[in-house]
């Protein structure tokens, strides 16, 4: 069993070097939003703490992935209850141009599949996940991954025609 | 480059839009204080829910005024063992019950609390109250008294068991497992049975808990604690 001295100085190790890394997946799965990402991330790495003893090492990193991709689509969840509210007008929607020269416009591309979609296109196309570590950070199968991966390579290609081709 | 590669190489090249850096030693601090305060909080989640297990369930309300421990006793035949003897056991302490007139828990009525007791949580799953020196975090699972519904608390079989009459009707008073803590089970009018713990330490003889059980009522809103 590992002692508290222990714990806490492997966890800092650990958060030492993945901690941005993870901020930045949690920022994709949340469309950008770096606050949301911090959030995301902070109950992540709490709940890493946590179940610290009973990890391996050797799987760490995918434990921690998990931790940030449920933290991310539980807060997406948590702000549709809190903040969903009517409006009397339209709101404004974001014009994504046909263009994917900076990232802001990739982010804002991604932000346009649903959570769960996005998820499996950020895991394995961004982050070069197999489809087996993709199914297990999001905890589903990897038929799962695949169908939702190839429809969120679809949406992107219906918003992109002229990339139809990079789709197939 | 066709524009295949050219897409999947952006999506890519995301990975390399942030991250790479090591973390702010101030975050990773303030990422282990979090930790460590989720840490103390589940472990005292879990010996809180281990006491409550352990039958712990406590009380408030009393009856009538008068001294605790003056109190007739409406107790039957059988004999209870007094607790074992500890600073407070060893000079069973004169409670006076007084009137309780703050705010009512949602999911229990009483009469009236120990004069001077600090009433520290009054919700649909139990009324608590805690002895003046109880500090400043008192824990009031172990240190004060608790009514609850009995849920699945069970008195041990190895638990000595008095038959008591409280409200006019058969109640069983005995121990928590491990004796750490009286237990009073009685039924209210509904059907549902009323769980009064008191710490052992405390010292309290078995008219007083009785007393003290005797002002407990419970409103349709009470809801049973789990364990």
């Amino acid at each position: 069993m590992k002692s508290t001295s222990d714990r806490d100085r492997q966890f800092t190790e650990f958060v030492s070097v993945r901690r941005a890394e993870l901020v930045r997946v949690a920022a994709l799965l949340l469309s950008g939003d770096q606050v949301r990402a911090e959030d995301a991330v902070q109950i992540a790495l709490t709940r890493l703490y946590l179940a610290w003893p009973k990890v391996r090492l050797d799987t760490l990193d995918a434990y921690a992935r998990r931790c940030v991709v449920n933290a991310a689509l539980d807060d997406r969840r948590r702000l549709f209850r809190r903040r969903e509210q009517a409006q009397a007008t339209v709101p404004d929607v974001a014009v994504i141009e046909p263009c994917y020269a900076d990232n802001a416009t990739l982010v804002g591309l991604l932000a346009t599949l649903p959570a769960r979609m996005r998820a499996a296109v950020v895991l394995r196309y961004v982050e070069g996940f197999n489809v087996a570590e993709t199914a297990e950070a999001l905890t589903c199968s990897e038929g799962t991954v695949r169908s939702q991966s190839a429809r969120g390579l679809e949406r992107l290609r219906a918003i992109f025609p002229e990339y139809a081709d990079s789709f197939v | 480059m066709n524009d295949t590669t050219d897409f999947l190489d952006a999506l890519r090249a995301l990975r390399d839009s942030g991250g790479q850096v090591p973390a702010d030693a101030d975050a990773v601090a303030a990422d282990l204080a979090r930790g460590h305060r989720a840490l103390t909080g589940k472990r005292r989640r879990i010996g809180a829910a281990g006491f409550v297990a352990l039958g712990v369930v406590a009380a408030t309300m009393a009856v009538a005024a008068g001294p605790f421990g003056e109190a007739h006793s409406s107790m039957g035949t059988h004999h209870v063992a007094q607790p074992a003897a500890s600073s407070r056991a060893e000079s069973p302490i004169a409670l006076q019950l007084a009137s309780y007139t703050g705010a009512q828990p949602a999911g229990f009525r009483v009469d009236s609390i120990p004069a001077g007791w600090n009433v520290t949580s009054s919700n649909t799953y139990a009324f608590l109250v805690v002895p003046p020196d109880a500090g400043d975090h008192p824990r009031p699972w172990l240190d004060g008294i608790a009514v609850t519904l009995q849920g699945e608390s069970r008195l041990p079989a190895d638990s000595p068991v008095s038959k008591v009459t409280i409200q006019g009707k058969d109640g069983q008073l005995g121990f928590s497992g491990g004796r750490e803590a009286r237990w009073l089970i009685f039924p209210e009018a509904a059907g549902r049975s009323v769980l009064v713990q008191v710490p052992t330490k405390l010292g309290l003889k078995d008219d007083q808990i009785i007393r003290f059980a005797q002002g407990v009522s419970v409103t349709k809103d009470a809801r049973a604690l789990r364990g």
